[in-house]
């Protein structure tokens, strides 16, 4: 009987302990919706200095636009995975414009 | 900032406009051995003597006739304040068109022929037009058509703004950019006279001598800046806005390598 207390006992502990840790972890949506606005704050930035250099892509700005309107319906993880392509394409971009500070010098015909 | 500082800087030895001019007509009378001078103002027809003959026999009743009549009676009209448009040009506006576009030291930036076209109105007390659509390219036509078979003469002053400018808009022209990472010379310099998904790509020289233009895929007049902005689309780009400064310094440089070559605007484009 005393064996059987320990072994319920301890299933008690086990379960409140797992319960408890559940209810202290944020849901997967506080997550996505943190990472998010990182994300998108990348990516703002990066298209407003890509842009301000004349090396922004077409779809980056309406990449950043789609998020929002996720994240405004509450779909943080569909806006999540917009807002990293846009914020790719917008580094890309401006790792372009530093590469052709110099770069476009060969191509002129001489 | 340091990066757009880094940008912004154009670093190498910077030609002489001249010596630039010289070497890029050389290069397409290289590539192009067959071709004369003028034949440049046909644009990618001179390329490819199909689409030639095609635009050819269309320029004997122009789609952009009535279009240019209506620019011309626009021109006449008077401003509400009863001056005219005449009252801000040089010579009535008559046969200007070849000394677009310019620097202008007042402002210490470029002018295009459109701009000015705005600028007049305003001082007249009417409202700017749009520049890519409707009334202003007609108008500009009208005025393109007066100085026809003038020859191109965009100066770059002896002023170290001027040559700034003209050597932001020749970075611009040389600059890859985009999710395709094209220059409009990747296109328009290095693959000339190729073919791209069909279509025969014009040479970059003479490119400027024929706007506004009568795309028949717009169905309309429209300026060479609206071409800037459907060549970026293109490529991926994230288009300028009409007459900012990075495309007024493009046109200038982009027009300066046309000197010498006879206005030939308006005209038909596929």
């Amino acid at each position: 009987v005393s064996r059987a207390r320990r072994l319920l006992r301890s299933w008690a502990c086990a379960a409140w302990l797992a319960s408890a840790a559940a209810a202290a972890a944020p849901p997967a949506d506080a997550v996505a919706a943190r990472e998010y606005a990182r994300v998108e704050a990348a990516a703002t930035a990066a298209l407003t200095q890509a842009g301000a250099a004349g090396f922004a892509w077409l779809h980056t700005r309406e990449l950043l636009a789609q998020a929002h309107a996720e994240a405004d319906a509450g779909r943080y993880q569909q806006a999540l995975e917009l807002a990293t392509t846009a914020r790719t394409q917008a580094e890309l971009a401006l790792v372009q414009a530093r590469a052709e500070a110099t770069a476009w010098q060969a191509r002129v015909p001489r | 900032v340091t990066l757009l500082a880094g940008i912004v800087a154009v670093t190498a030895a910077r030609a002489d406009p001249a010596q630039d001019l010289v070497a890029f007509r050389q290069y397409f009378q290289q590539r192009f051995p067959a071709l004369v001078l003028a034949d440049y103002n046909l644009g990618a027809s001179a390329l490819d003597p199909a689409t030639r003959k095609q635009l050819g026999e269309m320029e004997e009743f122009p789609p952009y006739e009535f279009a240019l009549e209506h620019g011309q009676a626009l021109y006449a009209t008077p401003f509400a304040n009863g001056h005219r448009y005449a009252g801000c040009f040089e010579h009535g506006g008559v046969g200007i068109r070849q000394q677009y576009p310019y620097f202008d030291p007042a402002s210490g930036a470029v002018v295009t022929l459109e701009l000015d076209i705005n600028r007049c109105r305003e001082r007249n007390g009417e409202a700017p037009l749009d520049y890519l659509h409707g009334d202003l390219p007609e108008i500009s036509a009208y005025l393109a058509s007066t100085a026809r078979g003038q020859r191109l003469d965009v100066r770059i002053p002896d002023d170290p703004r001027a040559l700034a400018a003209y050597e932001a808009g020749k970075q611009y022209y040389y600059s890859r950019r985009g999710q395709l990472d094209l220059a409009c010379a990747s296109c328009h310099v290095h693959n000339a006279g190729r073919t791209l998904r069909g279509v025969t790509v014009s040479a970059g020289l003479g490119q400027a001598t024929h706007w506004p233009a009568h795309r028949l895929e717009w169905g309309e007049l429209a300026p060479l800046q609206r071409r800037f902005m459907a060549c970026n689309e293109q490529t991926g780009t994230q288009p300028l806005a009409a007459q900012s400064e990075e495309y007024r310094d493009l046109e200038y440089f982009l027009t300066y390598m046309s000197n010498g070559l006879e206005v030939a605007a308006p005209s038909v484009r596929p």
